[in-house]
């Protein structure tokens, strides 16, 4: 039986505006029920990984108190694993990165142990992705590295900086990063299988390399230095890129769509979050809610319409909601109106106040403001 | 180590009254309040009347409560200094016996209750509604040196002869214990939940065991007892919401008090003394769709309406298609209302599918149970 661990690598995760001022991109509410990171730790957690590292680049305390202590998603809480890798001497340097990260923390050999391949995944490609089969594809390869890449057409419009790849024979070289000049071409998910003993070279070569490399640089460098391919495996299934504020919001709304969520959340591949003890929704008399997703412990009564409420938000009567991203403990007064407003958590929306954005210009709405 | 108060819970009855809801499933794990089980409300009491051992009994369909109780770990009763235990009948050197009545489950547990060696025992059922700190009751209790102490809430006196009612005197010690009585003299009604010294009981757990003719029953048996050999016992005045969930009607009612807001123990205080603990499954976030209506209504995560929904409660996975209608239903999970049916006054039973088209109880003011 060969040993498998995996790493969630937040260092290539987008900004995403005032929404991670404060906190990491892996804990940003989505659907107001999730935390983006929970897809991919669901990825491990239904492949059958149960030893998981997250390699945070910054506000590492938001990670922590969304995940705990892994029990929400480990499958084992004994056997299994789930550590936060963060570095606190190279936060203000310039060679913090992943590779850096797992170096200096002591937690990385908990996770690798004695496993025989290392898979990495990123945060913000959103995907409902069986890691198993891919394992298996790379074993019988006999190759050292096998990269995930996604075979798209609008390159112009997504992925802006990504590693692009050229691929052949199920063999995959790297090529320059996009520049969204051409439409088509294979985009490498930031997805990885390594060979242990690679891996381990990675972490001994960094320091003679150059330490400002990350892990997708290092991949790359050594991949062309030893003159090695690496094995390609393309991805056919649904990937949400998560890579701007935009994207968030539109990804959000896309999902709003049952024949477009069940490409992302499908029956037999659950997504773990962390639990609450919020009691359910409510709706009371006044309640007018179409076409949303409303977490436990809300209270409505006013009308929704088209809107993503997050845990315990309180929509008074006379208030109106539409077109809104809604975060967890905000309260709209009666008479207010939201549409095409995201508003962080704990916001208080004032009796009348009435705030609009437009489709193109989400009006956000700062974590606490009251307004 | 000794604690001051040990919580025992009696969950072991079948529950019959709940029809085929209770068919494969212990009363106190029926679903509640589209997020809960009863038995969270008990459990959850406890949790936040710093009572650290808990007990519960449990002998009718127990695998199922059992693996929800688990540790304890849901109401938090798994902590460094708690404890939470599944008391299921055993076999032991003496043989093997069911519980035969409240008092006779408690018997057979004398040895995990010397265990903690407690002052007071707790005694409570797993099937009531109700949110309580039991904190203020142990004090009526300490400051009464009574050596028992019976919960009562005021019923109407219509109803009275339905209950166990306690006689008591000016200070609220109880005169006289009757049970279902004809003409009732007082309204206070026993809720089941008791407070005993534990030394007390332990005796007259241990006398009544060797009685052939008792029914080891706490109402029938120990308090009748008690009393003819004039033990002090104090009545302790409940006050506020509290229901006994043993029909499908008043299962039913307990859930529309909730969804309507307007009766029903407060589910969104978030003090974190006051919360009800349950299970937070990992369900996909509640929607309601672009023609879906829901009003007076309470629904958990993963819950689905694309119909219509008025005072309903809704479980999780449980789905009301398009043009369905639901009014006054208490809709467990899993259960799916297909295209133009229409359900009302109802409670469906989990997983059931009520097909297109179908109409059930649009008429009828008695609560059905539409299960499979």
């Amino acid at each position: 039986m060969r040993k498998i661990c995996g790493f969630v690598n937040l260092f290539n995760s987008p900004e995403l505006g005032p929404l991670t001022e404060k906190r990491n991109f892996g804990s940003v509410t989505f659907l107001g029920r999730y935390g983006l990171i929970d897809f991919t730790l669901s990825n491990f957690t239904n492949s059958g990984i149960n030893r998981v590292g997250i390699i945070v680049n910054k506000f590492p305390n938001s990670i922590r108190s969304h995940v705990q202590n892994g029990s929400a998603f480990t499958i084992n809480t004994k056997t299994g694993y789930l550590g936060v890798l963060y570095n606190e001497q190279h936060e203000r340097k310039d060679t913090h990165n992943d590779v850096t990260t797992i170096k200096a923390t002591r937690t990385h050999y908990d996770i690798v142990e004695d496993s025989d391949y290392v898979v990495i995944a990123p945060a913000h490609l959103l995907m409902c992705m069986d890691f198993y089969p891919i394992i298996r594809e790379h074993i019988a390869s006999e190759k050292d590295v096998t990269v995930v890449y996604e075979h798209r057409f609008d390159l112009d419009k997504e992925f802006k900086g990504a590693n692009l790849l050229s691929v052949g024979n199920k063999k995959a070289k790297f090529l320059k990063k996009n520049d969204q000049k051409e439409k088509e071409g294979f985009v490498c998910l930031d997805t990885y299988i390594l060979s242990r003993h690679f891996f381990d070279e990675i972490l001994e070569e960094h320091v003679n390399i150059n330490e400002k490399y990350g892990l997708n640089d290092m991949i790359k460098f050594m991949v062309n230095k030893s003159k090695k391919e690496m094995n390609a495996h393309e991805y056919n299934g649904f990937v949400l890129p998560v890579t701007s504020l935009d994207n968030y919001i539109k990804g959000s709304f896309f999902l709003l769509s049952y024949l477009n969520r069940i490409k992302l959340i499908k029956d037999g591949w659950p997504i773990y979050t962390a639990t609450h003890n919020t009691p359910p929704a409510r709706y009371g008399p006044k309640a007018n809610v179409k076409n949303s997703f409303i977490a436990n412990g809300s209270i409505i009564n006013g009308t929704v319409e088209n809107s993503i409420l997050s845990r315990e938000v309180i929509v008074s009567q006379g208030a109106s909601v539409k077109n809104s991203i809604v975060f967890t403990k905000t309260e709209i007064a009666k008479g207010a109106s939201l549409n095409f407003v995201l508003t962080d958590k704990t916001a208080y929306i004032g009796e009348k106040a009435s705030i609009s954005g437009t489709k193109k210009e989400y009006f956000i709405i700062k974590q606490g403001a009251k307004i | 180590m000794s604690e001051k108060v040990v919580a025992m819970i009696l969950a072991g009855g079948k529950g019959t009254r709940l029809q085929s809801l209770t068919r494969k499933t212990a009363k106190p794990a029926v679903s509640f309040a589209s997020k809960y089980r009863i038995i969270d409300f008990p459990l959850s009491n406890c949790a936040n009347s710093d009572i650290n051992v808990v007990g519960v009994l449990i002998q009718y369909e127990s695998t199922e409560l059992d693996t929800y109780i688990g540790n304890g770990e849901k109401w938090g009763l798994n902590g460094v200094r708690s404890k939470t235990a599944t008391l299921s009948p055993r076999q032991t050197e003496e043989g093997s016996n069911w519980y035969e009545g409240t008092a006779d489950a408690i018997t057979q547990n004398i040895d995990f209750l010397d265990e903690y060696n407690p002052q007071y025992v707790l005694i409570l059922s797993g099937d009531h509604i109700y949110k309580t700190s039991f904190k203020e009751m142990i004090e009526c209790h300490e400051n009464s040196h009574a050596d028992a102490t019976i919960s009562v809430i005021e019923v109407p006196w219509e109803e009275a002869s339905r209950f166990g009612i306690m006689v008591c005197d000016n200070n609220d010690f109880v005169k006289e214990f009757q049970e279902k009585p004809k003409k009732p003299v007082s309204n206070l009604a026993s809720m089941g939940i008791y407070i005993f010294n534990w030394k007390t009981l332990r005796d007259y757990l241990k006398r009544d065991a060797k009685k052939e003719d008792s029914t080891h029953d706490f109402g029938n048996d120990i308090i009748p007892t008690m009393l003819a050999n004039n033990r002090k016992l104090k009545v302790y005045r409940y006050k506020g919401y509290w229901r006994d969930v043993g029909t499908l009607a008043s299962l039913h009612q307990a859930n529309m008090d909730i969804a309507r807001g307007i009766d029903g123990p407060d589910l969104y205080d978030h003090r974190h003394d006051t919360v009800i603990f349950t299970e937070d499954t990992h369900s996909v976030p509640q929607y309601v769709g672009p023609l879906g209506s829901i009003k007076n209504s309470i629904a958990n995560q993963g819950s689905v309406v694309l119909g219509k929904a008025e005072s309903c409660v809704i479980s999780s996975d449980a789905i009301i298609e398009e043009y369905a209608e639901c009014i006054n239903c208490v809709i467990m999970s899993g259960a799916r209302i297909k295209m133009h049916a229409k359900v009302k006054n109802a409670i469906i039973a989990p997983n059931v599918v009520v097909e297109a088209h179908e109409n059930i109880n649009l008429e009828g003011d008695k609560i059905v149970l539409v299960s499979k």
